[in-house]
């Protein structure tokens, strides 16, 4: 072979590879629409209380490219029922799921396996059911700040004289790593005070306020540590015309209302809107760079009193929770 | 360091002609489809930006239209609410009348309304659609849009989107509204006080139409603020209010309408602003610079793929075109090398016109030089023939027998003078042949050569014939090849006048005639038919019979060798006449110079 043959030949096969990579990445370019397709599973995703977290995620998606998909779910999820809801979505094409995880034992091994085939984002709390350090992400306002911040706001308007007081708590569970970490910041912030914490209720009240407040010994404030039980405790005193003063740490439009009532003295508000943006995007930087570690995002909260509802950071709120 | 790199440069330059060609047709390709690439991608992306630019302008006056539609429709319906319902009535005795009527202009604009209220100017309720329990304990004068109203009377002010402050339905829901706001006079028991007309429009029409045009993927997006720069409108609304992004929106409030360019926080971007009648409100529309190459992307992609594919292609149409040209070329040198190492291929002839004449011209060439080396070498041989013959006749052993036998017999005749004549006449015969070895040498010598033989000839022969020497001493001085008289005294003396008994003559004359010199030698012999005369200069086997062996025929050659074919020997003869042998030869005088030339055989 001449040496004018073996360089027109070297010529012409490097001009291949190059048309061959070029055509490669014209391909890979129209498939640029979507990076990929996040599942988002959350316990009762139908409740009011996710507008404001769902419209974060979409928010998101729609900025990343990300396409988001909100898994319906029941008020009530198992650790099975959510581990086989995840496996559903990832066998349906999912790239990554962000996960309110269940409060029992071995939601965080399930989480970890999970985590071996795709990116996972914890919400709402993280897994470990000791309360220790997760290897899992996690996107949360601190729950023991949201505790602290409850008890704060009711040492405020006591003049930070509880003593001799009496306090009624309520929560959704007293199983959750979340509710026992508020727990925690809000009895530490009481502790020398010489309030005397009377009772403590967890449930999913589902219409039975009745029988699990009604029941409960007369106190002088009731503290409500998440959402679901300050909806049902200030719905229950919405019927009884007031009484108790209540506090909550609360995220729904419910919530809203009742402190726009006068029902709910103090509300302490964690920003959910940032909950569903900064879990998204955490999500959608570990989907578009391959060795990408997802972090802990820590959120913001906001404490809300009836004249500062509608404030602008109030309706800004307010706004999140209405889409 | 300059020298270094033209070196290297130098290296570079092809040196066959298909390389070159190749090389040329390539660079001049490659140019002309990079600035073709550069210039169509250029005019595409310039008119692909003012296409865009262009396209946002045109999708702004329609949203534009359609915000001021919508806010048109809510100031009739607030104009329709004030003049014809509360200004025309009583409210003590219509009050009901009123609600009515409003109710029914109500649920005609249901879908973009979210309510409309009347309250007087203590902020107590008159009328509100839909009907709804007002909060407790709400003091409605103290908030924007009832201020507002009650600071410029005349005038109807729209709000920024706001939480709707008014109403408790139980249903634990917030209505984001932007109000429509003025002053009112209202009759109740025939007096006339102040109030205000809300009309609370639904915000989610706004944010329908405006989420409707932002649906592009390429970062272009549209806002909408009011005169102040406050946002109404924005696709990253919240993420602005919680500062994880920002607008640049206060300054765009203070453009006129247009299109702008600014570098917000690193990033060039167009601004295009559509400002909406009576509010006062700008239309943002912001495509960052990154935008117009969004779509940029995959026609770069297409253009960079479209150039390699024509270089692929011109890559093997110029090596086939490069070929095609040089082909013929490097066949027809390929043959011209072959024939300069020595082998005898047939030379190429192929390819277009030219190339074809260049073979033939080359082939000609190549015959022609191998019939002058034929040739040379003939004449080379012929030459070293002759002269090796001339060299034989100088040492005839015949004759230098006869010679000697004859001096020997002189000294024991004791003719002791002759015999030293002969001696002498000999010695000058043998220095003039020889000559140093020379071929050329001086007429004088010639005929001094001459002489000495015919002397040595005239004692042998007993001196039965004369010899005369009629020569112009003007000639002496010019060239001649030597030894060329010598054989026709000999062939006179042997065919001419040894038959004769007595009175044969031999003459030998020499004079120069124009350019030319002729020397003849003439018997009076026994001559020869003119038959004869023809052959003795072409049959040469018929020569030696008696004499030296050198014929004429060689004389004839060697003159002709030396002088050129026009030059040479002439006969004249007639039966028992005589012979006359006429030497021709051209007047080259002798010097050293022009000896040596004729002895290269160079002269012309």
């Amino acid at each position: 072979m001449n040496k004018s043959k073996k360089y027109f030949i070297i010529t012409e096969t490097a001009l291949g590879i190059l048309v061959l990579i070029l055509a490669v990445m014209m391909l890979g370019g129209r498939d640029r629409d979507t990076i990929g397709r996040v599942s988002v599973i959350i316990r009762d995703s139908d409740d009011a209380q996710w507008a404001a977290f769902k419209y974060g995620i979409r928010k998101a998606a729609q900025e990343r490219g990300v396409e988001a998909v909100v898994v319906g779910t029941e008020s009530v999820l198992t650790l099975e029922e959510e581990k086989e809801l995840i496996e559903a979505e990832i066998d349906n094409g999912a790239d990554a799921v962000i996960v309110q995880p269940v409060p029992e034992q071995g939601a965080e091994e399930m989480l970890e396996k999970i985590k071996k085939k795709v990116p996972v984002m914890l919400v709402g709390s993280h897994a470990s059911a000791d309360g220790g350090d997760s290897a899992l992400p996690v996107t949360e306002a601190s729950p023991y700040e949201l505790g602290a911040a409850l008890a704060e706001e009711i040492l405020k308007d006591y003049s930070r004289k509880l003593e001799g007081k009496t306090l009624g708590i309520v929560s959704w569970t007293t199983d959750s790593v979340m509710t026992a970490e508020r727990m925690e910041g809000f009895t530490d912030t009481l502790e020398d005070t010489g309030v005397t914490v009377s009772w403590h209720v967890a449930g999913k009240f589902d219409g039975g306020e009745e029988a699990y407040l009604g029941a409960q010994a007369k106190v002088d404030v009731i503290a409500a540590l998440d959402d679901s039980s300050l909806t049902a405790a200030g719905e229950y005193w919405a019927e009884e015309n007031g009484g108790v003063p209540l506090y909550g740490i609360g995220h729904s439009t419910q919530a809203a209302y009742y402190l726009d009532k006068g029902i709910v003295e103090c509300l302490v508000m964690p920003d959910e809107f940032s909950v569903g943006y900064q879990s998204m995007s955490e999500i959608a930087n570990s989907l578009e760079e391959l060795f990408y570690k997802t972090q802990d995002r820590r959120i913001s909260y906001t404490v809300l009193r009836r004249e500062s509802l509608f404030s602008q950071k109030g309706q800004e709120i307010l706004f999140t929770m209405s889409q | 360091m300059k020298d270094k790199l033209l070196k290297n440069v130098r290296r570079l330059e092809p040196r066959g002609i298909q390389s070159t060609i190749m090389f040329s047709f390539s660079v001049i390709s490659i140019s002309i489809m990079l600035i073709l690439g550069i210039v169509l991608y250029l005019r595409f992306s310039t008119s692909t930006r003012e296409e865009t630019i262009q396209s946002t302008r045109r999708l702004m006056e329609q949203t534009g239209e359609s915000l001021e539609d919508y806010l048109v429709n809510m100031r009739q319906i607030s104009d329709t609410a004030y003049y014809y319902l509360i200004k025309e009535n009583d409210f003590s005795s219509y009050g009901e009348d009123i609600q009515s009527r409003i109710n029914l202009l109500y649920e005609a604009n249901r879908d973009s309304l979210q309510s409309i209220v009347v309250y007087n100017n203590y902020g107590s309720l008159l009328a509100a659609e839909p009907v709804a329990t007002q909060k407790e304990n709400l003091n409605v004068t103290e908030q924007g849009w009832f201020v507002q109203a009650m600071a410029e009377v005349e005038n109807m002010h729209f709000s920024t989107p706001h939480i709707q402050n008014l109403f408790d339905d139980n249903t634990f829901r917030y209505y984001w509204v932007i109000s429509l706001s003025r002053a009112i006079e209202i009759t109740r028991d025939g007096k006339t006080e102040l109030g205000v007309l809300l009309v609370d429009m639904d915000y989610s029409v706004i944010s329908r139409m405006l989420d409707q045009i932002n649906v592009t993927e390429n970062g272009q997006y549209y806002y909408l603020c009011d005169s102040s720069g406050e946002i109404i409108y924005h696709p990253r609304r919240i993420q602005i209010s919680d500062k994880i992004s920002s607008e640049n929106n206060e300054i765009a409030a203070g453009y006129k309408d247009g299109v702008y360019d600014e570098t917000f926080q690193g990033e060039r971007r167009k601004i295009v602003v559509n400002t909406i009648s009576y509010t006062g409100w700008k239309l943002v529309g912001v495509i960052p610079y990154s935008a117009f190459t969004y779509g940029m992307i995959d026609i770069r992609y297409f253009i960079i793929l479209l150039m390699l594919l024509m270089l692929m292609m011109l890559a093997v149409v110029n090596r086939i075109a490069s070929q095609g040209i040089s082909r013929p070329i490097l066949r027809l040198n390929d043959s011209v090398r072959e024939y300069e190492a020595g082998e005898k291929p047939e030379i190429y002839i192929g390819g277009p016109q030219e190339i074809r004449h260049l073979g033939h011209s080359i082939q000609k060439s190549y015959e022609q030089i191998e019939e002058l080396m034929k040739k040379i070498v003939l004449e080379q041989n012929e030459r070293r023939k002759s002269e090796l013959d001339a060299l034989q006749s100088q040492i005839n052993p015949h004759f230098l027998y006869n010679t000697l036998e004859s001096i020997t017999w002189m000294v024991e005749g004791e003719r002791n003078d002759d015999a030293v004549f002969m001696i002498s006449q000999l010695a000058r015969l043998f220095r003039i042949s020889l000559s140093k070895g020379r071929t050329i040498i001086s007429i004088r010598d010639e005929i001094q050569h001459a002489q000495s033989y015919m002397n040595i000839q005239k004692i042998r022969y007993k001196n039965t014939f004369s010899i005369e020497f009629d020569v112009e001493p003007e000639i002496y001085s010019y060239s001649t090849v030597k030894l060329i008289l010598q054989p026709l005294l000999e062939n006179a003396i042997n065919y001419g006048v040894s038959g004769l008994d007595e009175n044969g003559e031999i003459r030998v004359e020499g004079r120069k005639e124009g350019e030319q010199i002729l020397l003849s030698v003439t018997d009076n012999g026994i001559g020869m038919s003119e038959e004869e005369a023809s052959l003795v200069l072409t049959d040469s086997s018929r020569i030696h019979k008696r004499g030296s062996g050198v014929g004429l025929v060689n004389v004839n050659r060697r003159i002709q060798i030396y002088f050129g074919n026009e030059y040479g020997l002439s006969i004249e003869s007639e039966l028992d006449e005589g012979t006359r042998v006429l030497i021709r030869i051209p007047a080259v005088p002798y010097t050293e110079e022009g000896t040596k030339l004729l002895e290269e055989g160079r002269v012309e």
